[in-house]
């Protein structure tokens, strides 16, 4: 390609003498090679997600999907700060109103233009989800007023951009739930087929924050736990969240190149309602968390960091660290809790325990999570009940824990908002305890009483923190984490090693 | 492409493509438009262009030869500056008409302007960028920068539109907005939405454009024997640069080549041109072409009567990306000082070196 001048206009040659006196200095450049677009990718998730519904997301899966699919108002850079997605600017907020002005120009998937109503009805069916509306606990009122949303407050949110970047706030079309295999989102990626054991994603031209720079994007997930570093050991796959090779000491057969998440991924134990005498019981929880060899949990996995825990807020936003007492089983509290279980629930009698079997339900794609079970049902044998592992796909795992039709089910949850009272409200709301999360999420229990709370309650058993780390081709460049440890997929890109 | 002069911004769309290139008339300061037909008034408008050409010709004043300036390239550290934001492009001219260049810098939020300060650089002046939101941007942000005529032309796809400002005392003073990206003094263009390149399929009978990262002019410079030279460099998509020297040759000055078309490959997107040395040899001043985060370098390449340099007159590496490049006299000595912008892929924080 040449570079065709625009002459200036014709002065003839008188002009010389004054040009050459001109001393313009033109400039303009950016430098540091800019990423090329096109090409395909094949990568993985942590897991099969379970659907496409903003609201009704439970696992890391499913929020990465959601996130490529659909736009929420804000998101949270690379560099932890929040930035306005489909909003134009931050909210503007006087007296008891936040008005948010909307990017113009955005469109769905089909076509459709973004509006404020489909953002005002999709607000409005978070906050009326049993799911999803602790988090807007605090908004009385979601109105359109031209083409700005306007949300009426309880008092004034220094978080509110905050909580709208969100995945579960993600816009649909009027709001509605997406189709089951036809989502239509405004998202970076468009889902051009889902099958038993793969997303195919198309890039979307018209994406508000650029179109991403691969054309095409294939999403795995695996029933075994080797298949996913094997498939990217042998060059089928652009990255892998379960290591570069099947066996240690082997070498992929590309150059590669690792990363790592902050350990921000919940792994927890939640319970269900089919011995709901025998879990809802406080004391057994306390019991079974108390029985628990949580040490051990800091070697699940593929090598990537896990930290055990006992508090849902991970320590790398500022959480407890497990002390070297709750590291190892405490026997004697686990028993006296027991015990005061026992007291209540007649189940859990010396005499009757062991012929309590309990169900723990496992997504069978992720396979760590069948390692996490298997300490599990330990404990609950020193306890003295026994316990049987079923895994199921991630559907299942969702029907049945929604409909509380299970004892006990592994559980990974992100942590979308880093303040701890917004973690701990996520946690009951997990345990579908709206009134405590409400209240969390509100404001109304803060500092220490937060802690004692959840500690009394136990909505969820926490275990470990996860990161995740990502070996991906070294000819795919862009990616990061986000604070949530979600990988940056619509930033990744092909540049081809010299 | 949009032709920019002053606040007009007059819809001339270019093609950029070689095919385009070479059907262009060979000077860039043709004779006076005279057109075909239009009866007696057309026959007395060619009369009298013909006049006035012949009459320049005649007036015609004779090259002055340039006088070089000793340059000794050598790269020095001249400040650690935070602007704020992410630093898109940087550029050099004189904004205040005392015949030193100020530095310019653009980021994702605002203009600002430094001023060499003791052994660094200050700021002078900084203004933020129109707040009108881009409707789709492309995911790596992307600025073009133009100091021309005491004003500065910019604007970051992080933004709806651009603006032009002026240096007014220790304020920016905004003169009026810009649809487009300004490239040079008067070329602009608009990225393909949401992609971080210009071009475009080209509207009606207009030839498509091919995607180029970024364009960048020089004018006002001369050549070994004083003829007025402008000089183009249009980075392309894959990676080469197009570079463009227009001679404005004399009437009588047959040896004159009014235009020459030359390449440079492995060429990154920040790229300056300018006779850095004031001896009629255009310098070609770019990054490296590595993925971002990726150690960089600058080579400064000399264009002669033979082409470019087959060795760069200077070469520097750097462990961090040069994400922009600028040229101008800032201490008024008589020759360009080369700047360069380096920093951490990303970084706000950018460390600005001087080569020359």
């Amino acid at each position: 390609m040449g570079a065709r001048l625009t002459p200036r206009r014709s002065r003839g040659p008188l002009v010389v003498a004054a040009l050459c006196a001109l001393a313009i200095a033109p400039a303009g450049a950016r430098g540091e090679g800019r990423p090329a677009y096109g090409g395909a990718a094949v990568g993985t998730l942590l897991g099969e997600p379970a659907g496409f519904d903003p609201i009704a997301l439970r696992s890391h899966a499913d929020a990465a999907v959601v996130g490529l699919l659909f736009d929420t108002l804000y998101e949270v850079g690379p560099d932890g700060v929040v930035h306005p997605q489909l909003a134009a600017a931050l909210p503007e907020v006087q007296a008891d109103k936040a008005r948010i002005a909307l990017r113009p120009g955005v469109r769905f998937h089909d076509g459709t233009a973004l509006t404020a109503v489909d953002v005002v009805a999709t607000l409005a069916r978070v906050r009326a989800s049993a799911a999803a509306g602790w988090l807007l606990v605090s908004v009385e009122d979601i109105a359109v007023d031209g083409d700005d949303v306007v949300l009426t407050l309880e008092a004034p949110r220094k978080d509110l951009a905050r909580i709208l970047a969100t995945p579960w706030t993600a816009v649909t079309p009027r709001g509605l739930a997406p189709k089951k295999d036809a989502p239509i989102g405004s998202g970076p990626f468009r889902l051009s087929a889902r099958k038993r054991d793969r997303l195919e994603l198309e890039a979307w031209e018209g994406h508000l924050a650029g179109r991403p720079y691969l054309d095409r994007l294939t999403l795995r997930w695996f029933v075994s736990g080797d298949d996913e570093a094997q498939l990217y050991e042998t060059g089928g796959a652009h990255w892998s969240l379960r290591g570069a090779t099947r066996f240690a000491g082997g070498s992929p057969k590309h150059a590669t190149t690792e990363l790592e998440s902050p350990a921000t991924v919940l792994v927890y134990l939640g319970f269900g309602q089919v011995h709901a005498d025998v879990l809802g019981n406080r004391d057994f929880r306390a019991a079974l968390d108390a029985a628990l060899a949580r040490g051990g949990l800091a070697t699940v996995g593929r090598g990537e960091r896990a930290v055990p825990a006992i508090d849902p807020v991970p320590l790398d936003l500022g959480g407890p660290s497990l002390s070297a007492i709750a590291a190892d089983p405490r026997l004697d509290v686990a028993e006296a809790a027991l015990a005061r279980a026992a007291s209540k629930v007649r189940a859990l009698a010396r005499d009757r325990i062991a012929a309590l079997t309990l169900e723990i339900l496992v997504a069978d794609s992720r396979p760590d999570d069948r390692e996490v079970a298997a300490r599990v049902v330990r404990a609950l044998d020193k306890l003295g009940a026994r316990a049987t592992i079923t895994a199921v796909d991630a559907t299942e795992l969702a029907r049945r824990v929604t409909a509380g039709n299970c004892d006990l089910y592994v559980g990974h949850a992100t942590a979308e908002l880093g303040a701890s009272a917004m973690i701990y409200a996520q946690a009951f709301a997990i345990a579908g305890d709206r009134g405590h999360a409400d209240k969390l999420a509100g404001g109304a229990i803060t500092g220490v009483r937060m802690k004692e709370l959840f500690a009394a309650r136990l909505p969820i058993i926490p275990l470990y923190h996860r990161a995740v780390r990502v070996h991906h081709r070294a000819d795919l460049r862009g990616a990061w984490f986000d604070s949530s440890a979600r990988l940056g997929v619509a930033d990744l890109f092909v540049w081809p090693l010299k | 492409m949009t032709r920019v002069r002053g606040a007009l911004v007059t819809a001339v769309v270019v093609a950029f493509g070689g095919s385009a290139l070479a059907a262009r008339p060979p000077s860039p300061f043709p004779p006076t438009p005279a057109p075909e037909g239009g009866g007696g008034p057309g026959a007395l408008w060619r009369a009298v262009a013909a006049a006035f050409d012949a009459a320049s010709t005649d007036r015609e004043p004779p090259p002055r030869p340039p006088t070089a300036v000793p340059v000794k390239w050598k790269a020095r550290r001249i400040a650690s500056l935070d602007l704020g934001a992410p630093l898109l492009a940087l550029a050099a001219g004189d904004l205040d008409g005392d015949r030193k260049a100020e530095v310019v810098a653009l980021t994702e939020r605002h203009v600002v302007v430094l001023r060499p300060a003791g052994r660094g650089l200050g700021e002078v002046a900084r203004a933020p960028l129109p707040a009108d939101p881009a409707s789709i941007r492309p995911r790596d942000a992307v600025g073009t920068l133009v100091v021309a005529g005491g004003e500065i032309l910019a604007r970051a796809s992080t933004r709806g539109r651009g603006a032009r400002w002026a240096l007014d005392g220790k304020a920016l003073r905004e003169l009026g907005p810009l649809p487009s990206f300004p490239l040079c003094g008067d070329l602009s263009a608009d990225l393909v939405p949401g992609r971080n390149y210009f071009g475009g399929a080209g509207a009606g009978d207009k030839e498509p454009v091919p995607a180029f990262y970024t364009a960048r002019c020089r004018d006002g410079v001369v050549d070994r024997v004083g003829r007025a030279v402008r000089a183009q460099a249009t980075v392309e998509a894959g990676g080469g640069v197009a570079i463009a020297i227009e001679t404005r040759c004399g009437s009588r000055d047959k040896a004159c080549t009014p235009r020459r078309d030359l390449r440079l490959e492995g060429a990154g997107v920040a790229i300056e041109l300018d006779d850095v040395d004031r001896d009629g040899t255009i310098e070609v001043i770019v990054s490296g072409a590595g993925a971002p985060g990726d150690a960089d370098a600058v080579a400064v390449w000399s264009i002669g009567e033979s082409g470019v340099s087959k060795k760069p007159v200077f070469r520097r590496g750097f462990s961090g990306g040069v994400v922009g490049l600028g040229s101008g006299d800032l201490d008024g000595d008589g020759d360009s000082d080369v700047l360069a912008a380096v920093r951490l892929a990303g970084a706000r924080k950018v460390d600005l070196w001087v080569l020359d």
